[in-house]
């Protein structure tokens, strides 16, 4: 309780906030951050693009136009850290989707996943079919729909509307605990999972967190991480073909 | 008969008291490392059939002559007896203590072994072991006046190249005495270098002349040498051994046996020649100038293209090649930077390298043969590519240029044509492109870092506002439907409106000055009230009534006998003839008005 009266403060601070804080300045950088980009000058672009996030703002627009600059200077790390932000806010973006393929072309390490059974995998689909804060909003229209639609039923006197709306109840019913359940799957996933970018150019990955543990293996920059774990400067990483093991924390970026 | 008994026995007898011995032994120990020596082994029996000798394996030393095979038969005491020498002359590799493992041979089912020789290798001269002086001092003499007369040297064509430039080398023998049978013994090590060589068919003798004195010169092996790296490059000795004929000198003409005994043509000496090391200082290229997409050519060249036709129909092969030819080595070229219109299919060239060594500098020619499908029709351009070069007679780098095709394709009319128009294998086209899409331009979706909508109060207000609309929307239509079917409820629900209401009719008539029929009202009001809320008829509400009604729902006493009283004050002004006081009546509605609001709290 104290902890969804925590949350509520916070949303309430998000929303004056978000109405508070001038907004022109920030589109103001976002356009000098693309002159710049379109005169390939893409260090300043990148300066451009930073400030709005120092603002304390975030859009999949200006994660984009940042992995497109890095991946211009070749920092392919970087490139697919911004790109993987974007794609978190924007699921749907096919021009994201498209720059983050191509980058991940040029990384070094491919880590084999072995397909998983199909029914999981439509699972999957539906479930980061939207982003956490899109199941929320639909969740909400749906909740909010049989709601009313419940209202509708309690004064509908005419057997045959009320008939029809009863089934629609039901159906809506099901739709809404289905988008709470995969609301509340995502939101939880949302907090608690972390995902991260390797950003040295060759890391190597430890069996315990400490230097002198044995070396397991090696990992290179633009890889995908699931971080576990965090102890005293390290990570406890997993790799998608559940491979694990401790790096230092500086070595990764979290999405 | 007996005679051919006797010679049975006597075979026999040879057989069973036959002895075999097997020696090995070596002339020089210790051995220099650029000394050869003889190994011999000797195998003895009183047999007429020795068997074969198993000589060991030389690892560690170079066979240079032999293995040569003698055999000398003895006759002592009426018993034959047999000797075999096996001579090899060796060459150790490099210094140290070694082993030699015994030779082995094998009769009548036994085997039996020579002894093993340690033999210590010592860098450079050894140590002679003295046998006899004379001979001795003879040897030096002779060493000492062969290295003048017979070496070999590796003469580099320049001392001081740019990285990938061609600089030759050759290894020449220079003799004043015969020598026969030149043969390879340890190749030069060439770290650092790509090698090309040169083809050597036959063995010109030339005459050169060194520090005043003429030789002979033949050359044995030519090298072309690329260095593929810059720094001082050492190229280590190579070994040649030689038979030299020694002019014989005779000792005493008069020695039949001196005379009969010595070769005719002279002594022949096996003899190990080891040319100078080599170091040549490999300079990098110049940075200054050098083009970005230099690939490491050094030397010079030209290119030649060619393409078979320039119209085609679709899915119709064209040939297109390049020719690059020139002096320098060509294997630093691998892909040429060609782009081919993606609507092209396009095989892997087929790659014809040819060299050839003659002259000073190697001449090469690389073939790169494309053969090119379009599939689309329409007008195409091959573009012009460029190759950069380091000339380093010139000291500049220069740029190869190609010129540009231009190829017309019509539609072509084949089965295939009409089939695929153009059908690019999948993974190309998904990244044909090879670069990433264009920046967003227009800023939409900007939000506070780490924004959730569900961590907002509205969302959750949202959630809980139909849930709360839901039940006061079936509280309501409840509410209705009780005050049409349910008497009870509906009057009690009813009850202080209606009461209200007749209040306010009171209120009328008492501004009409029409006491009565306010008193009425007033008394209507109350009474109704309690009807309502108890569920009685009105009508017959007794005063008695309505005091033990209200008993029950312990209404305080203070608040009964007001209300009693008001009730009564009320009945009597509605029947007096004589009429009411105003202010009385004013004070009545008013008391009856609070009356009814503290009613409210025990109904």
């Amino acid at each position: 309780m104290v902890r969804m009266f925590d949350l509520l403060i916070i949303g309430f601070g998000g929303i004056i906030g978000t109405g508070l804080l001038a907004q022109p300045d920030l589109t103001y950088y976002f356009e000098q951050g693309n002159a710049a980009y379109r005169q390939q000058d893409y260090a300043a672009a990148i300066d451009w693009y930073q400030k709005i996030l120092e603002q304390g703002y975030e859009s999949p627009e200006v994660y984009f136009n940042l992995g497109n600059c890095h991946f211009k200077r070749g920092e392919v790390g970087k490139a697919i850290l911004y790109f993987e932000k974007a794609q978190k806010l924007a699921p749907d973006d096919a021009d994201i989707a498209f720059n983050l393929e191509l980058t991940r072309l040029r990384i070094i390490d491919r880590v084999d996943v072995p397909p998983r059974f199909f029914l999981f995998q439509w699972w999957d689909t539906i479930k980061y079919f939207w982003t956490p804060a899109q199941w929320a909003r639909v969740f909400l229209a749906l909740w909010m729909g049989f709601f009313f639609l419940g209202v509708v039923y309690l004064y509908v006197s005419r057997e045959q509307i009320r008939q029809w709306v009863k089934s629609l109840l039901w159906i809506l019913g099901m739709m809404a605990v289905m988008a709470g359940y995969f609301f509340v799957v995502n939101a939880r996933e949302d907090s608690r999972r972390i995902q991260a970018i390797v950003m040295g150019p060759s890391v190597t990955v430890y069996s315990a967190p400490e230097e002198n543990s044995t070396e397991m293996f090696i990992i290179h920059e633009g890889l995908k991480v699931e971080v576990k774990e965090q102890r005293a400067g390290w990570a406890k990483i997993v790799l998608p073909d559940g491979k694990q093991g401790w790096i230092r924390e500086e070595q990764l970026a979290v999405i | 008969m007996r005679g051919i008994i006797l010679f049975i026995v006597m075979a026999l007898h040879s057989v069973v008291a036959q002895e075999l011995s097997i020696t090995a032994t070596v002339n020089k120990n210790p051995v220099g490392v650029d000394e050869e020596f003889t190994y011999t082994v000797e195998i003895r029996g009183q047999t007429r059939s020795l068997p074969e000798v198993e000589l060991p394996e030389f690892q560690d030393f170079i066979i240079i002559a032999g293995p040569s095979v003698s055999t000398a038969f003895q006759m002592i005491n009426f018993k034959m007896s047999a000797t075999r020498t096996y001579q090899l002359v060796l060459l150790p590799k490099k210094p140290g203590r070694f082993t030699i493992p015994p030779a082995e041979a094998t009769h009548g089912g036994e085997t039996i072994r020579s002894n093993a020789i340690e033999l210590t290798v010592v860098q450079g001269s050894p140590r002679r072991q003295p046998s006899s002086r004379q001979r001795s001092r003879r040897g030096r003499k002779e060493e000492a006046d062969l290295s003048k007369s017979v070496f070999l040297r590796a003469v580099p064509s320049r001392q001081s190249v740019y990285l990938h430039e061609q600089v030759n080398l050759v290894y020449k023998i220079y003799f004043r005495l015969n020598i026969q049978n030149p043969e390879y013994i340890k190749l030069p090590e060439t770290v650092g270098f790509w090698v090309e060589e040169y083809p050597l068919k036959s063995l010109p003798v030339r005459q050169e002349t060194l520090n005043g004195v003429p030789y002979n010169v033949v050359e044995v092996r030519k090298l072309a040498l690329f260095p593929t790296r810059a720094g001082k490059l050492t190229i280590t000795p190579m070994k040649v051994a030689v038979d030299v004929i020694l002019r014989q000198r005779r000792r005493d003409p008069f020695d039949i046996f001196d005379n009969f005994f010595d070769n005719p043509f002279g002594k022949r000496i096996r003899r190990v020649l080891t040319s100078n090391e080599v170091t040549i200082r490999v300079k990098p290229l110049p940075a200054e100038g050098q083009p970005s997409d230099f690939a490491g050519l050094v030397g010079d060249f030209r290119v030649t293209t060619s393409m078979d036709q320039k119209e085609v129909e679709t899915n119709q092969a064209v040939s297109y090649t390049v020719k690059i030819t020139g002096n320098g080595h060509l294997d630093f070229l691998n892909q040429l930077p060609l782009q081919f219109p993606s609507t092209f299919e396009v095989y892997e060239p087929k790659v014809k390298t040819q060299k050839g060594l003659t002259g000073r500098s190697m001449s090469t020619s690389k073939t790169y043969e494309y053969v090119l499908i379009p599939r689309v029709p329409g007008k195409f351009t091959i573009a012009s590519f460029r190759i950069p070069f380091f000339d380093p007679s010139k000291q500049e780098y220069r740029v190869l240029r190609t010129p540009e095709y231009h190829i017309e394709v019509k539609q072509g009319s084949g089965f295939e044509d009409r089939l695929a128009g153009g059908v690019v294998a999948k993974e190309e086209v998904k990244f044909l492109g090879k670069d990433i899409r264009f920046i967003k331009e227009r800023l939409e979706g900007l939000q506070p870092i780490g924004y959730r909508p569900y961590r907002a109060w509205w969302f959750w207000i949202g959630l809980l506002v139909p849930v709360l609309g839901l039940v006061l929307a079936y509280g309501y239509r409840e509410h209705r439907e009780k005050m049409q079917t349910n008497v009870e409820y509906a009057r009690r629900r009813r009850a202080s409106k209606q009461a209200r209401q007749r209040l306010k009719q009171a209120h009328r008539w008492l501004k009409q000055n029409r006491f009565a029929e306010c008193y009425a009202e007033i008394s209507r009001a109350l009474t109704g009230y309690l009807a309502d809320k108890t569920n009685r008829p009105a009508a017959g509400l007794l005063k008695e009534e309505v005091e033990s009604l209200l008993k029950q729902h312990q209404v305080n006493g203070e608040l009964l006998s007001r209300l009693m009283q008001c009730l009564d004050e009320a009945d009597f002004y509605r029947f007096a003839p004589t009429g009411a006081a105003p202010e009385d009546a004013r004070r009545c509605y008013q008391t009856a008005e609070k009356l009814l609001e503290e009613l409210e709290k025990y109904f």
